[in-house]
Order: C-alpha cells, then structure tokens, then sequence
C-alpha cells in the first residue's frame, strides 16, 4: 500500500493546512473500502498496476486537492472587463510615449539604433505596467466586496446610445500601431541619413532638397500616425474619432504631395560619377511627379469620400437631407 | 473538420450536462443523508440509484455543505477503521424540504413546457409518416 500512502501524501501537500488531516482521513478510507471491494471480487490482494489503475481513476493529486479549495482569481470576472479596457488604455498610453520619444530621437538626426532601442524597452515596460494596474485592481476589488459598490448603482446614470457598428480586430490595430512606429522612425532615420533607404544605391542617388524642407511635416505625420494607430487599440469602437484621424491624415499628406509635386527635383545625383544617371534622374523624376499627380487626385477623392461619411453619419432623417443638400 | 465540430458539439453537450446536474446532487446529497452514512457507502447508494458521483465532487461538496451548516459529520470506528459519518442536520432539514418544492414547481413547469412546445410541432412531424403510410 506504499502507493497509496504516496498519492494520499502528494494530495495533502497541496490542502489547506487546517484541512489536511481531516480530508487526508477521509480519502484514505474512501480508497481502502474502494481496494477491499476489489479485493473481495477478486478473492486476491491487488496487484501493483490495478493500485496503479485505481488512483488514476481518483484523478491527479494537484486536481483532487483543488476542488477542496474555494474558486479564486486574482481579478475578478465582475470588475475584469474595466480592468482590461484600462490596462489596454495604459499600454496604448506607454507606447505611444515610448514611440514618441523614438520619433524625437529619430528627428533630431541619432542613429536608428538608438531610436529602436527606445521602443525595443517597451515589452519591460508593459510588464511595469502589468503589475501596477493588476495590483490595483486586486486593491480594489477588496475593496468594492467590502463596501458592495454595485448595489449602490442608478440605470440613470448609464451611457448614452451609441450607432453599434462592427470593431476592427485587435491583433490588426497592435499590428499596425507597431509597423507605423517601426516605419515611422525608418523614415525619418532614413531622411537624415540616406543610406538607410537607398541602401547600396546611396552613393548614385540622393533626395533632393525638398524632402529636407519639409522634414518638419514628416516628423508630425509620423507622430500622428502613431496616435492615431494608439487609439484604434485603446478605443476599437470608436468609429468616428477613427474618422476624423483618417481624414487629417489625408489632409497632411496632401501637403506633403503640393510640395512634392511643386519640387523640381525630387531625386538628384549622389557623390559617385556614373554615366548617363543625368538622363536616367530627369526619367525618373518626371515619373515621380506623374505618380504624385495621381496619389493626390486619389487622396482628394477619399478625404471627399471621408467628408461624405462624416456629415451622414453626423445627421439622421431629415438632418441629414439639409445637410447634403447645403455640402 | 467534422471531427472537429463533433467534438464540439460534445464538449458543449458534456458542459450542459454537468451544469444540469449540479443542483441535483445537491438535493440528491442531502435527500440520502437524511439517514446517517459515511462517504463511501453514500457514494455507492447514488450510484445504485442511477446518481454516480466522483470522490474528487463528493467529498468536497460535503464538506461545503458541512461548512454552511446544512449537514453534521462525526468520526467514529466502524470495521476496525475510522470513518466519517455524515447526516442532515434540523437546518439541512429546513432547505431541503424547501429544495424540494422549488424542485417539483421548476419540474411541472418544464413538464408543461415540452408538452407545449410538442404540441405545437405535433402536425409537422405527424404528416410526413400519414402521406407515407401505404395506402391499401
């Protein structure tokens, strides 16, 4: 019966002490009657693989040993849901500092490692994060079972209607919110330092000088991107400030595309002398001038399109047929 | 693919069952502890009467329903080893009666309810097998 003793040992390691003795008891006598039926049927003592059959039967000692201790969580399911829109809020928040301050190192000419390694600290912080809100959230769930906060609660007070519309997928906005960030400081490594870009191409190409002039405009687009991908993941349901954001993101592009378009040299030629790059610059930026026509004329079109969705969206019923009429 | 949604659709079927059951057993516990028994020997009892219980729930239920005063244990020799016996106690006695007609009420209505909702499918399950019976 050694294996016995093992199991009935195993589960009361894992009891509540005050518990032990008396569950360990009881589950001794619950095995030996078990055995001495089998023993009976059998007229024999039982071998070692039917002790062994018979206490898997009685399930694992850490299960057995669980369902004597009362359900536990350390955030519980009434208060989870707050709980989790507010760590998503303060990790959207951190990153967004984080992402930032990368964006700031970045603008001011640092190298790409540095700037990366800003948002490269991010997964420590979030882990800060993690443990402040949780231990937060411990207190105060201690706290609203002492005083028993939702009983004291007036429908009154609840939030207004809302246009239900379908959400977009979490994975999506985290996803996008690190790439636009990853992008963002690339670019405005790489306008600083060209190689990051151009990469072998650096000594035959260059920017011309108006993506220097305008490197202002990119830092604020890039730092606006940034927000804007922050807020689909804190607030995914949030259609209309994901509207708006859209449309002054096309508005600031197209003010990056007027500038562009208005440049006569988009590309120039780098320090090494190659033959023919005149003639082959001169095809090039012509090109890039044709494309920057068309990005423009297709921006205008949906920035058009987001004006559209905002004022119908805005209006209901006979609202909304003043309105268009007036647009 | 199939495979995937039959064990599914067994899962769910296994967790409904379970939530089915477990204010039962409660009843059932403590409908048999009205005459003292130890653990094994209730254990063995549900099971003879189409009840059976794992240890691993049993023993812990009894001891929650102890901990709420609804039953009274007390060790004792029996056979050469000591056992725990469990009865109902006055205010275990209390519940259950009340248990019971909550018990019999949600039975009734649900008794009412399928037979309504039985009724009302009645005339499309039934003409089906009169347009199919052989006509002689």
């Amino acid at each position: 019966m050694e294996l016995i003793d093992r199991y009935l040992q195993s589960v009361k390691w894992m009891l509540p002490r005050k518990q032990q003795d008396d569950v360990i008891r009881e589950l001794n006598d619950e095995i030996l009657s078990r055995v001495e039926e089998k023993e009976d049927a059998l007229g024999r003592p039982l071998s070692e693989d039917e002790q062994v059959a018979l206490l898997k039967q009685m399930g694992h000692p850490m299960l057995v040993a669980s369902r004597y201790r009362s359900q536990r969580y350390l955030i519980n399911p009434t208060i989870f849901a707050i709980y989790w829109m507010v760590l998503r809020l303060i990790l959207a928040v951190v990153f967004v500092a984080m992402a930032i301050s990368a964006v700031a190192v970045a603008a001011t000419g640092q190298g790409l490692g540095q700037a990366l390694g800003i948002i490269l600290r991010y997964p420590l912080a979030a882990l800060s994060v993690f443990a402040w809100v949780t231990t937060i959230f411990v207190i105060l769930d201690i706290v609203q079972v002492k005083f028993d906060f939702f009983a004291k609660w007036d429908p009154r007070t609840l939030p207004k209607l809302t246009k239900t519309k379908p959400r977009h997928s979490m994975i999506e906005s985290v996803v996008g919110l690190m790439l636009s960030t990853i992008f963002g400081v690339w670019w405005l490594v790489g306008l600083k330092h060209q190689f990051w870009i151009f990469g072998p191409g650096y000594p035959v190409l260059h920017f011309g000088p108006v993506w220097q002039t305008i490197y202002p405009l990119f830092v604020v687009m890039v730092v606006f991107s940034v927000i804007r991908t922050s807020v689909d993941v804190a607030r995914p349901g949030w259609e209309r400030g994901r509207a708006w954001f859209r449309l002054v993101y096309r508005v600031l592009n197209l003010i990056v595309l007027y500038f562009l378009y208005n440049a006569t040299e988009l590309f120039v030629p780098g320090s090494a002398n190659t033959p023919g790059i005149t003639e082959v610059l001169k095809g090039l930026n012509t090109a890039m001038h044709v494309a920057v026509a068309a990005v423009a004329i297709v921006t205008v079109i949906q920035a058009g399109q987001d004006v559209y969705h905002l004022i119908r969206d805005r209006f209901d019923g006979s609202e909304r047929a003043i309105a268009c009429f007036f647009f | 693919m199939l495979r995937m949604a039959d064990n599914s659709i067994a899962e769910i079927l296994e967790n409904l069952r379970s939530e089915l059951r477990r204010g039962s057993l409660i009843v059932a516990v403590l409908a048999e502890l009205r005459q003292e028994q130890y653990g094994y020997t209730l254990r063995k009892s549900l099971e003879e009467h189409g009840i059976a219980m794992d240890e691993g729930t049993l023993y812990p239920l009894l001891r929650r329903l102890e901990s709420q005063g609804l039953l009274a244990s007390e060790w004792r020799e029996q056979n050469k080893r000591n056992k725990r016996f469990y009865r109902l106690s006055p205010q275990g006695e209390v519940i259950l009666t009340e248990l019971l007609l909550d018990w019999e009420n949600l039975s009734q209505s649900l008794t009412a309810i399928l037979q309504r909702s039985q009724a009302g499918h009645a005339p499309e399950t039934s003409a089906p097998s009169t347009e199919a019976a052989p006509q002689d």
